[in-house]
């Protein structure tokens, strides 16, 4: 397992179309790029990726919510003398490969969404609010699932990827271009 | 994706939520700038 260089704006390999996987990609390479995603993913800390943020144009993503875990004891942290607890999490790894939208509810639902490629913004967001998504598992084995919540967001925040769209892309000319001016001033002040 | 979110990872360090107070508030992360306040239990 190793952790990849997640590639940020304005790189223009984020505005890349990715390739599907075909029938006989589905091996150990393609393990091997999961489980580095899952570690990246999880290192940067995020809840989804897709691989062209490594810089591999593919149709495959990488998901875990990592809802929060009840039975588990409350993590401890100290940020600069405050004490406090944090409710555990667990670990729910989702992979999506070759995945495809269908039915997207007329509904939408509004989620403040953040980006590995887009660091230290974070802006409301209209998407469907359920949708049921077509995919292969890591064996190219085909499933079909229904989905909502977080999950639906975030599958369709991935999925954008895939075509080249951020979730910046979303937003206004106005709010987009105010989001990129103030990661351009934390970067120069970084 | 990174979320904002109640529940998620991103909720489970603290965040600096008004940087001008500078009091962590314990929310979502570590990192300057506005958070939520809904999933952090002050222990001090």
């Amino acid at each position: 397992m190793a952790i990849r260089e997640i590639l940020e704006v304005p790189d223009p390999r984020l505005k890349v179309v990715s390739e599907l996987v075909k029938d006989d990609e589905f091996n150990d390479e393609l393990k091997q790029l999961v489980e580095d995603m899952f570690e990246t993913m999880y290192d940067a800390p995020g809840i989804g990726l897709a691989a062209i943020q490594v810089g591999v144009p593919k149709r495959v993503l990488v998901i875990d919510l990592q809802p929060e875990d009840p039975d588990a004891d409350p993590i401890e942290c100290e940020h600069d003398g405050h004490k406090h607890t944090h409710p555990a999490t667990k670990k729910e790894p989702r992979v999506f490969v070759n995945p495809v939208i269908v039915d997207p509810a007329e509904e939408l639902s509004t989620y403040q969404e953040g980006c590995l490629s887009v660091p230290e913004i974070y802006a409301d967001v209209d998407r469907p609010a359920t949708c049921t998504v077509r995919y292969q598992d890591l064996d190219g084995k085909h499933h079909e699932e229904a989905m909502e919540g977080l999950l639906a967001t975030c599958i369709q925040h991935e999925m954008d990827h895939l075509e080249g769209i951020l979730f910046i892309d979303h937003l206004s000319r106005l709010k987009r271009n105010m989001a990129l001016k103030k990661l351009k001033k934390l970067r120069q002040a970084a | 994706m990174r979320s904002m979110v109640e529940g998620t990872l991103n909720l489970r360090r603290c965040v600096w939520a008004f940087p001008s107070v500078r009091r962590c508030l314990g929310i979502a992360c570590h990192l300057p700038g506005p958070g939520r306040i809904d999933n952090c239990n002050p222990s001090a």
